[in-house]
């Protein structure tokens, strides 16, 4: 008798696609370490200062002498997207902190509240809902004015619905799941219900979406001060860069295309860590 | 030994069909209450922005003269009393609704003229571009899920890097780069104003990048669950193909739950205009928003925040309309078993 | 089987068939070495527990075994088709035209976004089996075929629309409608009440009758007698017994099939254990016995070797050298000694429970209606019912998990639950009472916090725990009360099975030291192997711990083996209710009348 083989599919490598799986996974969290260095101590990449103007160097390709090569005023790109850095990523990181836990506390108080609570809060969020975030932003800035301390306020006023309506729907599917109604039949008392239950199942998911929205907070940044309405200078700011490099782009696209390159790798850093961190999440749900 | 005497003997049928009327009320209701939060979450916005006026600090008659002006305490009372600044707050409110109500969004502090002429003046080029971006995004997306989804792993990661890419470069980067690779280094396309289609390539295509990522990545993401499911294999058991199963099955999944995209796409393309006009330095409705903010014209972003919110809020109703025409299981009915 | 159709060519023939999976550096071997036939007009039905192999194998059967397996075979053939040798466009001509495929979770396996007709309609525009305009004549003649009143109007309506036995009806239309000669079935009754259960069996009868050759995969012993002509028995992907149905269900020979039958609950198993000993034994070699390690009689050569051609069993068609071997049923096999006492206490009292619910359509639906009774202290009171009958509610309410819109329920003399109008009771007055009555749920998998281990839920649920060692101690005593081995401690309960699942859900309820166990649906998900072990685990507790049992099913034989006094709930009213026995044996109301006649189906 002879076997007939009907189907088998053939596997590339393991190792080699694994390799090949972890490549981008190596560049971008050794740009997200880059950055964090930069934040804490600018000064190891570079002893120019951000602010040394050379007016015979003014508007340099990049080179060996000036990696990102120089702006208008003769002053080093990288150096400044370096020292940049900090205000881009601390800006980001405070607003998606403090978005998270206001968030947090309004949706669990709508969560666990009463119905006129969170009748109030879903119509309120609805509202902010309906206004993208970057005019509820700008609306803010018009109210209040331009500034650093503004900013991160209108940031946070513009990504706040998105916590709290997450941390309400999860809060709400933990509240109406089996293991909730099985502490009640325990006897369980309501604080020990949430703290133990509740508030543990509700933080994976809201952690994960907080990491994505670390870089888009950073993006967001960038665009107010991209046009004018950001912290004003002279902190160097990615996006204040950007919007000087675009005067420029005929002659030195460097100014311009440099420091949004470095923002863009940001943001796609943030973005890798929280799709790892979903995966986990997905993986510890699966049954 | 009980028997209960009450109770229906047999039968396997639950209640009767209902009533046909009965079933239009249902849907009638139903469409009555979403139109009607939809109205709601209107007035929230003008609350919002009236409170926003209220919280603004300075002086609007200042704004209004402008700066350097100095008037006399007698002009600046005419004023005050012209715009009814003295008013109590729940009567400007109620005076504010009023002028609403008429389509009258004030007058801008800056520029003397009426915010709905100004809007109305700068809203074609906005328009048309981000009509132009809602096109792309929707094209790009759905081309890129259809062709991905499901398949091997090498197109399933690049189509993962590309959407991972198009959601996290941020657009006024982009712009930046293809102005500086198509206007300045191959000419072939222009990088700034608004004459023609030409002018309409490189803005609409930055524009829609983050949302065509999206959009292929929901897409991609109901594909693959719809595919993974029972009936996905009830279908390839009656003998269809991969890409029939795809076809007559998992899209209708995947666009009812792409759908829920739509009022966040919609919104985002509306308010990437702000960023996208400033780096092609194109008129529209985004420019106008930079100046009247760095201006703090307050009535013209008050204005502008609330065209955006009666956009979104239209298209947040269609989505949900449109959402029970895909999927019957939304749609309101007489249990009929 | 009629002689003509002994005599009939068979239409499918399988010899040999091995599916591999490939699971990291090792295969998996999901089907091994099965060889069957079937014939035109004939029904195989395949058995075994989860696991077994049994979907594995109908779905390498229509070509769609996936992209991972690994398919071998001596022979593979359809009415002379040669099914090895097809390439995916020629599967393609066949799958829905001459083999259709019947898969398991009717609610599921059909397009929740498109008409019950449209999904009929699909292998006859795919095929193209009648031209375009006759495409809904023929839906409709095969919708009222498979027995769908009203065909036309059914044809319109959307699954979520149609009843769980109705929708089984119509994906059976969708993989008949293209008349195939080869039905596989997977599962067709297991999520259905008994009598939309006895449906399905006549329509899966009608087809067989008329000519189809039926191969039905189901651990269901009540629809594979009432349906099949031959059984073949599977165990870890081998068929270990093989013969007509009056053979294998009646005089079984492989020691694996003796124990599927006695694990089946029964009108005499009532009192006696349903599943066998299971001494440690050593395991068996590559080549031995897969069953050697649970089977009593296995000795040196089972665990070496199986029969093959080469060294054929003493019986033909089992798969075993020592066949006939009994299980072992510790003792006489009984274990329950009658403990009920008339004057017992009585413990959960209803009095005219009520309960609304609002439907999505805005009526409101009487979920329970007038419902009274009482449980006794150390009885068990079955609750049976189809599905949407209110079993659930009831089970809720009693829990105190549910305020009542009318009536109350009052546990050992003192009020319990009530309603707004019998004046309420708090949360914080029933809180310390809890621990006296306890819930084991049928999906208890949601029952449990995902990011808890083992010893968090148990510990969680033990009163006064102590510390360290002691509560470790405490919680290691009630997993081994209920079976469970004290090395599961760190493990989440996502990585258990489903019968060490609903064994862990057990252990919680009875950490608190309860009176009342409310056990609602605790076995419907599980097999009947699994099933019968908690059966017995339940009746050894109940013993013990002299606990009492409000334990609701739809499965009238477990609410047979397990109860002392019977509820037979319908739309939500208690339609009869009485001594277990006088209720099954000789039932008043038409309702358990109609449910006792589809349980014999």
């Amino acid at each position: 008798m002879t076997d007939v083989v009907v189907a088998s599919p053939t596997l590339p490598d393991r190792s080699v696609r694994r390799f090949v799986a972890g490549a981008p996974t190596i560049v971008l969290t050794g740009t997200l370490l880059l950055v964090v260095l930069a934040v804490t101590v600018p000064g190891i990449f570079t002893d120019v200062s951000p602010t040394a103007v050379d007016p015979s160097a003014a508007l340099a390709a990049p080179s060996g002498a000036h990696w990102f090569g120089t702006d208008q005023l003769g002053r080093d790109v990288f150096t400044r997207v370096l020292h940049g850095a900090r205000g881009s990523l601390l800006l980001g990181f405070g607003t998606v902190v403090l978005a998270v836990w206001i968030g947090s506390a309004l949706g669990l108080a709508a969560a666990l509240g009463g119905r006129l609570v969170d009748l109030v809060f879903t119509r309120v969020m609805a509202v902010m809902i309906a206004i993208p975030p970057l005019l509820l932003a700008l609306l803010v800035i018009a109210v209040l004015g331009p500034g650093s301390g503004r900013t991160m306020i209108a940031m946070v006023a513009a990504l706040t619905p998105l916590y709290g309506r997450l941390v309400r729907a999860e809060a709400m599917v933990a509240r109406r799941s089996g293991y909730v109604e099985a502490a009640r039949a325990l006897g369980v008392g309501r604080t020990a219900v949430v703290v133990r239950h509740v508030l543990p199942n509700v933080l994976g998911p809201t952690l994960a979406l907080a990491t994505v929205e670390v870089g888009s907070a950073i993006v967001y940044v960038a665009g107010l001060s991209f046009l004018g309405l950001g912290p004003r200078p002279p902190s160097p700011q990615w996006g204040l860069m950007l919007a000087e490099g675009r005067d420029y782009l005929r002659s030195a696209w460097w100014v311009g295309v440099c420091p949004g390159a470095v923002l863009a790798l940001t943001v796609l850093a943030f973005q890798a860590a929280a799709r790892r961190a979903q995966e986990r999440l997905a993986r510890r749900g699966a049954g | 030994m009980h028997v209960c005497e009450q109770a229906p003997a047999t039968g396997e049928c639950g209640p009767a069909p209902g009533p046909e009327p009965a079933r239009r009320r249902a849907v009638l209701r139903q469409l009555l209450r979403r139109l009607l939060s939809g109205a709601a979450v209107l007035l929230g916005a003008v609350t919002l922005t009236f409170t926003a006026l209220q919280l603004a600090p300075g002086d609007p008659v200042a704004v209004l003269l402008g700066p350097g002006t100095s008037a006399s305490p007698q002009v600046r009372a005419e004023i005050r009393a012209e715009y009814g600044l003295d008013d109590p707050a729940p009567l400007r409110y109620a005076h504010y609704l009023g002028r609403l109500a008429r389509g009258d969004l004030g007058t801008s502090y800056q520029l003397q003229q009426p915010v709905s002429q100004l809007i109305g003046d700068q809203l074609r080029p906005t328009a048309e571009l981000a009509a132009a971006a809602l096109a792309l995004t929707v094209l790009i997306g759905v081309v890129i899920a259809v062709a991905t989804a499901g398949r091997r792993p090498g197109l399933r990661a690049a189509a993962l890097a590309w959407e991972s890419l198009a959601l996290s470069v941020p657009t006024f980067w982009l712009g930046i780069v293809l102005v500086s690779v198509f206007s300045f280094q191959l000419r072939i396309l222009p990088g700034a104003g608004d004459q023609g289609a030409a002018s309409l390539v490189l803005p609409s295509l930055t524009l829609a990048t983050p949302g065509a990522g999206a959009l292929s990545r929901a897409l991609r993401e109901g594909l693959e669950a719809a595919l993974a499911q029972p009936f996905a294999t009830a279908a390839r058991a009656r003998g269809l193909s991969p890409t029939g199963v795809t076809m007559r099955h998992a899209l209708r999944h995947a666009a009812a739950s792409a759908l829920n995209l739509g009022g966040w796409l919609v919104g985002t393309l509306l308010a990437g205009t702000v960023l996208i006009e400033t780096v092609f330095a194109r008129p529209g409705l985004g420019s106008l928003t930079v100046q009247a903010v760095t201006d703090r014209d307050m009535p013209v972003v008050m204005g502008i925040v609330l065209t955006s919110a009666l956009v979104a809020t239209v298209v947040f109703t269609i989505v949900d309309l449109m959402q029970r025409v895909l999927d019957p299981r939304l749609r309101v009915e007489a249990v009929d078993r | 089987m009629s002689p003509n159709v002994a005599a009939a060519e068979p239409a499918l023939v399988v010899e040999r068939l091995d599916v591999t999976f490939r699971d990291g550096a090792a295969g998996v071997r999901a089907v091994r070495d099965v060889s069957l036939a079937v014939r035109p007009g004939e029904c195989l039905a395949v058995v075994g527990e989860s696991g077994a192999g049994k979907s594995v194998l109908a779905r390498t059967l229509i070509g769609l075994a996936g992209s991972g397996a690994t398919v071998r075979a001596g022979r593979l053939q359809l009415r002379g088709v040669d099914l090895a040798a097809l390439t995916e466009p020629g599967w393609r001509a066949l799958r829905g035209r001459r083999i259709g495929l019947v898969a398991q979770d009717a609610s599921a396996s059909l397009d929740p976004l498109r008409t019950v007709g449209a999904e009929v309609a699909e292998p006859l525009r795919v095929h193209r089996i009648v031209a375009g305009r006759d495409v809904r004549k023929q839906v409709v003649t095969t919708l009222g075929q498979v027995g769908v009143p009203e065909p036309a109007r059914r044809a319109g309506q959307y699954p979520h629309q149609l009843s769980g036995g109705l929708r089984q009806r119509a994906l059976i239309a969708s993989t008949v409608a293209a008349g195939p000669d080869l039905l596989l079935a997977d599962e067709p009754t297991t999520a259905l009440d008994a009598a939309s259960r006895k449906r399905i069996v006549e329509v899966l009868r009608g087809l067989v009758r008329g000519g189809v050759a039926l191969l039905l995969i189901s651990h269901d012993l009540t629809t594979v007698a009432a349906v099949a002509d031959r059984v073949a028995v599977m165990y870890e992907g081998r068929i270990v017994e093989q013969g007509p149905t009056a053979d294998v269900l009646g005089r079984p020979r492989h020691p694996y099939t003796c124990a599927l039958l006695a694990a089946a609950p029964s009108r005499q198993s009532r009192g006696t254990k349903l599943s066998p000993d299971l001494p440690r034994r050593p395991p068996a070699g590559p080549d031995g016995c897969p069953y050697a390690v649970r089977c009593p009689g296995a000795d040196h050569r089972c665990r070496e070797q199986l029969p093959d051609p080469g060294h054929p069993g003493p019986e033909p068609g089992v798969l075993c050298w020592r066949p006939g071997t009994e299980p072992e049923r510790g003792g006489s096999g009984r274990v329950v000694a009658p403990l009920r006492r008339d004057s017992a206490e009585v413990l959960v009292e209803a009095n005219g429970v009520t309960r609304r619910f609002r439907d999505p359509d805005g009526r409101w639906r009487d979920a329970v209606r007038a419902v009274t009774f009482e449980l006794r202290a150390a009885e068990t009171l079955g609750v049976i019912g189809g599905s949407g009958s209110g079993k659930t509610t009831l089970a809720r309410t009693v829990l105190g998990l549910l305020e009542p819109d009318e009536g109350t329920v009052r546990f050992a003399g003192a009020p319990w639950v009530a309603a707004g109008s019998a004046g309420r009771v708090r949360e914080r007055d029933r809180r310390p009472r809890r621990h006296r009555i306890q819930a084991v749920h049928q999906d208890c998998l949601t029952s449990f916090d995902p990011r808890h281990t083992v010893e968090r839920i148990v510990g969680e649920a033990v009163r006064d725990p102590g510390r360290g060692r002691a509560r470790r101690d405490r919680i290691v005593a009630l997993l081994d009360q209920v079976g469970l081995s004290a090395d599961l401690l760190r493990r989440h309960p996502r990585e258990l099975s489903g019968g060490q699942r609903q064994r862990l859900a057990i252990a919680r309820a009875l950490a608190p030291s309860p009176e009342v166990l409310v056990c609602d649906e605790p076995v419907s998900a599980l097999d009947l192997t699994v099933q019968a072990q908690i059966l017995d685990l339940l009746a050894v507790l109940r013993h013990e711990l002299g606990l009492a049992l409000l334990f609701i099913s739809h499965d009238i034989a477990v609410i047979r083996h397990v109860s002392d006094r019977v509820l037979v709930m319908k739309d939500g009213w208690v339609v009869e209710s009485g001594e277990a026995e006088q209720v099954l044996e000789r039932p008043a109301h038409p309702y358990t009348r109609q449910l006792l006649a589809a349980a014999r189906a």
